[in-house]
């Protein structure tokens, strides 16, 4: 922290003070954005977010964009760092299942209100975004996940890919029929498992947390039906027994054809690409919405979305700039700079969105796409469920004793209230 | 005459730090100080208050809650481990942690001094290569050196086929809930067989000839003369073996943290990985007080091999 940055925007703070009336805390003012705006986003979205961040200058002369870029990995540990020791940067990307968790040690501010037109979000998004009533991120895109299938697979062996949970098990036997090892493959216990099994609860008309958000209900018949489906997935011979851990094998052997269809995000169509060849995806790989259970569609919203601290030094600038990712025009050139999907719903009329049947699918599956429940716990808990579906799938315990296991680990470790 | 008294003691024998006055020797004592001071601040503040401080965490309740406001968390005295104890995954851990050691530990020193005996016979030109080699994987990187061998452990990988050639079916070793933690522990064998190796062959070569001449000429043959002469005069190298290795091997994280994520079925879950997971949910507590266990542990593993390695007058 330098003294003169601190004198700058302490000057600058007063005099915007001066020229509108002083409001509470919580609005921001009128006109450009002003001063230095630290920001820290992650991984692949902070390598390309340059070439926003040049835009919203030109747009705010008086504001300049200080960007660090910090890996996924550390970010949990830098964020915990930054707001222990309080010298936290204005505005941060937030991954959507760390908002909870960030909120719950007190270190983010509310969205002011009015700040943004909360109607144009996706609902899941928004979700995501809420703690206990709360908005304390904006959002700035999503992800959700859909089947990925081969199609030069499923043709050569007459089937077309499943659309309800009934419909797996004859794919599947078409497949091996054709020669295929496995029709599909499911996480079986790798960090990341929860995010595979809880769709199949939502179909299932399921839901993890009792309807206040409160508590957590694993132990009901629903929940038992859709962690039974999952389990019939992997005995059945319908998935892998046992699936890769590391990252890069699964794309391998969807490459190689030993597996016919996963579930993945959007990001999976470059990577398919770079495994496979150049058209790799138009050729050979087909999309579909998620197989419907008993209560229909179902998948997991993620995605990004934007924070500010309590402790920032410039939380007009930050907030304006959030709300200028938020507007259409901003989300359709990230969509052209990166190819994450907007997370405003009017942002998808663009030509480039609304051509490209990969994402028409995606947009079809968000509108049933939900979050995960927004506690400061989830993530022990998801731990949880990992470790328990991996005794499952590969332990040979069955669904009741799974979902008890979990429920009686998830009521120890609380919500976090 | 008092003048000559002074730093003559009884007997007649000259003291000269008699002749020194006591605010000389006050002065001296400073200046020694004020020389040490740099290292003592630096090593109080950064070594033992953060020590200190660890300790006390494992008796409170701090989660990632109390991060803006440290000192609002309670003191909760022995609840945390308590805790631990009531947690079947710690104590799973415990026990991965007491397998790994007892079986890698004395597998990495009967390796290493086989592998130093053999080198320390007069081969000239190949030893200083061999010697190299074998001291390789110490100085690999972890994370290489896993990807690598997690290649090795696939049902197709190498490892498996070499056992099919001679007729055995391989498991499915990393996904293998029995076989997870051998393959583990040859792993760690095979990586850290280098720094035994090299003290046990400084240690061999500092046993005279002449006690296994004088052995040959009693008729005592080569096992005799390696039990009787060899082990007993290696015995301190053996204690700083033993004790580096149990608290290298007492402490592994990285193996189950790139390899398997401490399954499957929590069978490579180590008391690190333990701790690890625990500060990743913020139970910042909970997290102290397992790696507290794991520093009496270390504690209690010493002090059992300098008690089994002790000096035994004949």
């Amino acid at each position: 922290m330098s003294y003169k940055r601190t004198f700058r925007n302490l000057a600058v703070g007063l005099l915007s003070a001066a020229a509108i009336a002083a409001p509470a805390t919580a609005q921001e003012s009128a006109g450009p954005a002003a001063g230095d705006i630290d920001i820290w986003v992650m991984g692949a979205e902070g390598e390309k977010f340059p070439a926003l961040a040049s835009a919203f200058e030109q747009a705010n002369p008086e504001a300049k964009i200080n960007l660090t870029v910090i890996p996924w990995s550390d970010y949990a540990t830098k964020l915990e760092t930054a707001l222990a020791t309080g010298s936290t940067p204005d505005l941060t990307m937030l991954g959507a299942s760390d908002v909870a968790n960030f909120v719950a040690s007190g270190g983010l501010d509310a969205v002011p209100e009015g700040l943004v037109d909360n109607s144009g979000f996706f609902a899941g998004a928004l979700e995501n975004s809420t703690v206990k009533g709360t908005q304390y991120a904006v959002p700035w895109y999503v992800e959700t996940r859909v089947l990925f299938y081969r199609k030069d697979l499923a043709e050569a062996a007459g089937v077309t890919p499943p659309k309800t949970w009934e419909e797996f098990v004859p794919f599947a036997e078409a497949l091996k029929a054709q020669g295929t090892d496995w029709a599909t493959v499911v996480p079986t216990g790798a960090s990341g498992t929860w995010h595979g099994v809880i769709p199949y609860v939502w179909q299932a008309g399921g839901n993890v947390v009792n309807g206040e958000g409160t508590e957590y209900s694993f132990n009901t018949p629903e929940v038992l039906a859709g962690f039974e489906q999952y389990r019939s997935l992997v005995a059945n011979g319908v998935a892998m027994p046992s699936a890769p851990i590391a990252p890069g094998e699964i794309e391998a052997l969807f490459v190689t054809g030993k597996v016919a269809s996963f579930v993945g995000g959007p990001w999976m169509i470059g990577v398919l690409n770079d495994v496979g060849g150049d058209g790799f995806v138009d050729e050979k790989v087909g999309l579909t919405l998620l197989p419907t259970g008993p209560a229909g569609s179902a998948s997991v919203v993620g995605g990004g979305s934007w924070a500010v601290f309590a402790a920032a030094d410039n939380k007009d600038g930050a907030w304006k700039l959030a709300k200028w990712l938020s507007e259409t025009a901003n989300q359709q050139t990230w969509f052209d700079i990166m190819g994450d999907l907007p997370a405003i719903q009017a942002a998808w009329q663009s030509d480039a969105l609304s051509s490209d049947p990969h994402v028409a699918v995606f947009g079809e599956q968000l509108k049933s796409a939900k979050a995960a429940p927004p506690l400061s716990t989830w993530t022990q808990v998801s731990d949880v469920i990992n470790r328990e579906v991996e005794r499952m799938t590969q332990g040979g315990q069955s669904a009741e004793q799974t979902i008890e296991a979990i429920q009686s680990q998830a009521a120890r470790i609380g919500t976090g209230d | 005459m008092p003048s000559l008294a002074i730093g003559r003691r009884a007997g007649g024998a000259y003291n000269p730090s008699a002749t020194k006055t006591s605010s000389l020797r006050h002065r001296q004592t400073i200046t020694a100080w004020a020389f040490c001071s740099p290292f003592i601040l630096l090593f109080a503040g950064f070594y033992l208050w953060p020590l200190l401080a660890s300790f006390l965490l494992g008796f409170t309740d701090m989660t990632s809650r109390n991060l803006r406001a440290p000192l609002n968390a309670d003191i909760v005295g022995l609840t945390n481990y308590l805790e631990l104890l009531a947690d079947p995954r710690f104590l799973r851990a415990l026990l991965n942690t007491l397998y790994f050691v007892g079986v890698g530990v004395p597998l990495t020193m009967g390796l290493a001094l086989a592998i130093a005996t053999a080198l320390n016979k007069p081969l000239m030109r190949l030893n200083p290569a061999l010697r190299a080699a074998y001291f390789l994987p110490v100085v690999t990187s972890i994370v290489a050196v896993a990807v690598v061998w997690r290649y090795l452990y696939r049902d197709d990988g190498l490892i498996n086929s070499l056992l099919a050639l001679t007729g055995v079916a391989g498991p499915n070793w990393l996904n293998d809930p029995v076989w997870a933690m051998p393959a583990m522990i040859l792993m760690a064998v095979w990586r850290n067989v280098g720094i035994p190796m090299v003290i046990f062959l400084a240690g061999l070569q500092g046993i005279p000839k002449e006690l296994y001449e004088a052995a040959s000429v009693d008729g005592a043959s080569k096992w005799v003369s390696f039990s009787s002469i060899t082990l007993p005069l290696l015995r301190p190298a053996m204690l700083v073996v033993a004790v580096l290795l149990s608290i290298g091997f007492l402490q592994f994280f990285e193996e189950p943290f790139v390899m398997t994520n401490g399954g499957p079925l929590d069978s490579t879950t180590s008391i690190s990985y333990y701790v690890y997971d625990q500060f990743g949910y913020g139970q910042y507590g909970l997290a102290s007080a397992a790696a507290y266990v794991l520093v009496a542990l270390i504690g209690l593993f010493s002090s059992l091999q300098f008690w089994l390695f002790r000096r035994r007058d004949a």
